[in-house]
């Protein structure tokens, strides 16, 4: 058996290559000595040896999406044995809960290094560091996003102001048609943004999409975050390009905008510096090589698609305490080539699967 | 910017953007425009609700101008938008994009030119046509002739008012000359924002062209092109709002005293025994089908007390004689979609009309094994296909059918009983009344369901600037109120 830290927890810039990290992943998480109760029991349904067949990131297509099933499972038979006894608790962190009860995963650091990756790919951006305090506009209670951001601003120098914020309630006005009860609840939001604003030294904002454009349309607020913030964090939902442009250029143009996609299952995916000859303003980069982002062609998903094509997100992430080697995600997005320092694919305009983007639904008129 | 100058006489190269207070502004949002055979031609910016909400502020945010020079503005713009080369866009390439885009008759956005050129010479007086009498517009407020230092000399006055100062406007792509109501709410001194239909961008950006050339103030007008999704942005966005769509759209905001909504018109043609409608062909013919039947104004129904189904033959066979031709032909007369949506359409209406309609429309061949659904519809063999007219004979106007509108030259014919009485139409944007029955033609101009009443030989389309069409656009953006300075006061009880 091989030290798990040898090959999954090297640090990110002694990176090993991809197909090692799957073979060593295979050998961690179905060793039954190491792996999880779910995944060792698993093992003898599959119609292929992991640990002998599976060497490739290609060969865990061959895997069924076991995602929804961890709406269920208790958390103790995720946590891969060779991480117990280890004297503290996992810390569990549940999906958004858009499509029925919330997906959960045990984390034991993962989290936290690629928080530290994102946070060295933030310097590249020339957001704040050690000069400033962040204020966090996301989910908290079981979202891991409030946690990583916690770290964030651990790392950064910056004390961590959150806001209460559960996202699931706003979900469910909106899905129920209180689109006043959602705004009220905004608006309940930004009030106590506001009060962090005017009081503290913030430089760094974490915030979901439509909070961003909520402030932009309050102009204290908005003027209060113009004053001092000099990075601004965005995550959580898509972004289309023209909101992205009007926020970075028009509302708030003394501050650096860098976005995050992911969710509970993914890790964080910052977005990379722009390089010359860009044909994408924002690509993501997931956390390689723990995390890959495969993007398949909807019509065929055995196929990948070719770079600058749009595809259906797959995520694959191996990592010591999570194997989840094949989750098709509900986005679509463009696939770009890796760039200097940034080894793996990146993902570039990425929306909801069932979003044209550019529907006009015509009646008579 | 678009490369108006260098576009292809065929209308191809025109990309709309967003025109935003500062100018043109093209989105990071696009999508591909095509014309009714699928070709692309532009792109199309979309807005997002950020952008949206930001151009309205910009729009309110803008300096005020004074009401003489808007009036000024509006006439000289509606003669730059039938004459001017705007943006490197002539008359001629304006006509045809909106023609080969929308489907419409290239001959419809001609006579637009004119309409438009017509309600901007109008609008002073339409504006003053429009004002309750005795009322004074707040610019005309007597301030400043002070018998004493420090007391204003007004007495009591009416003063006509807007209800708030940004209209939003989710316009209708189904005729052009729908514009022209929108330019009524700018010389009342709103700001209008503009959202096209993606079928007919064309008119409200040479709109907004012509009206900024012709020394609009640039805040007043602007064209905010949107998702369907995103649409009610502008409408939340702005103070009041005029939105056209189908019977949904009506019902949503039937209880909003902040949104217009107007819909179909169901207008109709009612003939007496009296009138003999062998003599009215021409009449009823022109209201169903002028300017391609899509208007709300055009008549889907026709009502007979003698021979209901002999006119319905007649008709029929009038209509059918209309020729089928593309879009930008000189003599087009029938409106021209993508061939997939036409067949849609075919398809429904072979279902719902197809065994009424063989009564009176071309049959189908014994044993031909031609799809039924394709006699509503005349492939061009380019993507596209003309929309025949169709006249459906119903035994009753309380048929389901009866009250149908469709965008295409389309008229169900009943027989019309007298004690059905007017109440018995359901709602009527235009009724062209051929009876000698005066009661009749009073009854109808009183009651709540009919909007306008034409009496004789007046085709439902007719209209003219200043006339209301779906009521006065000013009773709903404006409201009187009471001023009254001291010397009110001293003056005499009335």
């Amino acid at each position: 058996m091989r030290d798990v830290d040898a090959v999954l927890g090297t640090p990110w810039h002694e990176l090993p290559s991809a197909d090692a990290v799957v073979a060593a992943a295979m050998e961690w998480h179905f060793d039954p000595a190491t792996g999880s109760r779910f995944w060792v029991e698993r093992a003898a349904s599959l119609p292929f040896d992991p640990r002998k067949d599976i060497t490739t990131v290609a060969d865990l297509d061959r895997f069924p999406d076991v995602s929804s099933e961890w709406r269920e499972v208790p958390v103790e038979d995720l946590l891969p044995a060779g991480l117990r006894g280890l004297g503290r608790p996992p810390a569990v962190w549940e999906s958004g809960g858009t499509t029925g009860p919330p997906k959960r995963t045990v984390d034991l650091g993962q989290w936290a290094r690629n928080t530290r990756w994102w946070s060295e790919v933030l310097d590249q951006h020339g957001f704040p560091s050690h000069d400033g305090n962040l204020l966090f506009l996301g989910p908290t209670g079981p979202h891991v996003v409030a946690e990583a951001v916690r770290e964030l601003a651990r790392l950064r120098g910056a004390v961590f102001f959150p806001v209460d914020f559960d996202p699931r309630w706003v979900r469910r006005c909106l899905r129920d048609g209180h689109t006043d009860l959602a705004r009220h609840y905004v608006d309940h939001l930004l009030d106590q943004a506001e009060r962090v604003l005017a009081s503290q030294r913030v430089s760094l904002l974490y915030a979901t999409p439509p909070l961003l454009e909520a402030i932009a349309e309050r102009p204290r607020l908005a003027g209060l975050v113009r004053d001092q913030v000099r990075g601004i964090l965005w995550g959580g939902t898509s972004m289309d390009p023209e909101t992205l442009r009007l926020l970075s250029a028009e509302v708030f143009p003394g501050a650096v905008l860098g976005g995050l996609y992911g969710n509970t299952m993914m890790g964080g995916a910052p977005q990379r510096p722009a390089v010359p000859g860009d044909p994408h303003p924002c690509v993501f980069q997931p956390f390689h090589p723990y995390v890959h982002l495969s993007l398949l062609d909807p019509d065929d998903l055995s196929r990948e698609v070719a770079y600058g094509e749009r595809g259906r997100v797959c995520m694959r992430q191996l990592s010591p305490e999570v194997l989840l080697p094949y989750v098709l995600e509900r986005d679509v997005a463009v696939r770009v080539a890796p760039v200097a320092g940034y080894a793996g694919d990146g993902v570039a305009d990425v929306r909801p699967v069932d979003d044209g983007g550019a529907k006009i639904i015509e009646g008579v008129y | 910017m678009t490369d108006d100058a260098a576009a292809a006489p065929d209308g191809t190269g025109c990309d709309i953007d967003v025109e935003r207070p500062a100018g043109p502004y093209r989105s990071a949002n696009r999508t591909t425009l095509t014309d009714v055979t699928g070709r692309p031609v532009g792109e199309l910016s979309l807005a997002p609700p950020l952008l949206i909400r930001q151009v309205i502020n910009e729009m309110r945010a803008a300096p005020e101008q004074a009401a003489d020079e808007r009036l000024a503005a509006l006439a000289r713009a509606g003669e730059l938008f039938a004459t001017a080369t705007l943006d490197g866009e002539t008359p001629d390439t304006y006509c045809r994009r909106q023609a080969l885009v929308s489907g419409l008759p290239v001959s419809v956005a001609r006579r637009t030119l004119g309409r438009v050129a017509q309600a901007g010479r109008a609008a002073a007086d339409t504006l003053s046509a429009q004002r309750p009498r005795g009322a004074v517009p707040l610019g005309d407020l007597p301030f400043g002739e002070p018998p004493a230092a420090g007391r204003t000399s007004a007495g009591a006055a009416v003063v006509w008012v807007r209800k708030g100062d940004v209209l939003g406007v989710l316009a209708p792509g189904n005729h052009p000359a729908t514009h022209v109501e929108w330019l009524g709410a700018l010389a009342l001194g709103y700001r209008v924002a503009v959202r096209p239909s993606q079928r007919d961008p064309f008119t409200p950006r040479r709109l907004v062209r012509a009206l900024r050339e012709a020394g609009l103030a640039p805040g007043y007008a602007s064209l905010l092109p949107t998702t369907h999704e995103h649409a009610e942005a502008i409408v939340d966005g702005a103070d009041l709002g005029l939105v056209y769509g189908g019977d949904s759209v009506v019902t949503r905001y039937a209880d909003s005293r902040r949104v217009l909504a107007q819909g179909p018109g169901r207008s109709k043609v009612l003939i007496t025994r009296d009138v003999p409608w062998r003599s009215h062909l021409d009449t009823i013919a022109d209201s169903v089908a002028a300017d391609a039947g899509v208007q709300c104004l055009n008549a889907s129904a026709v009502l007979c007390e003698d021979d209901a189904p002999g006119l319905a033959h007649a008709l029929a066979e009038r209509l059918a004689r209309l020729p089928l031709l593309p879009p930008g032909h000189t003599d087009a007369v029938l409106p021209v979609r993508p061939l997939d949506e036409a067949r849609r359409l075919a398809e429904q209406l072979h279902e719902s009309v197809g065994p009424l309609y063989e009564t009176v429309g071309p049959r189908l061949a014994a044993g031909s094994d031609a799809d039924p659904a394709e006699r509503f519809l005349a492939d061009l063999g380019d993507g596209s296909a003309a929309l025949r007219p169709v006249v459906v004979p119903l035994d009753s106007a309380r048929d389901p059918r009866f009250g149908i509108e469709l965008p295409f030259p389309y008229a169900a014919v009943a027989p019309w009983e007298p004690e059905l009485r007017p109440a018995a139409f359901g709602r009527t944007l235009a009724l062209t009344v051929l009876s000698e029955d005066a009661d009749l033609v009073r009854e109808c101009v009183a009651s709540p369901l009919i909007r306008n009443t034409h009496w004789g030989a007046v085709p439902t389309h007719w209209s003219r600037p200043g006339l209301p069409h779906d009521g006065a656009l000013a009773e709903f953006l404006m409201e009187s109120k009471t001023f009254a300075g001291e010397t009110a006061l001293r003056g005499p009880v009335m």
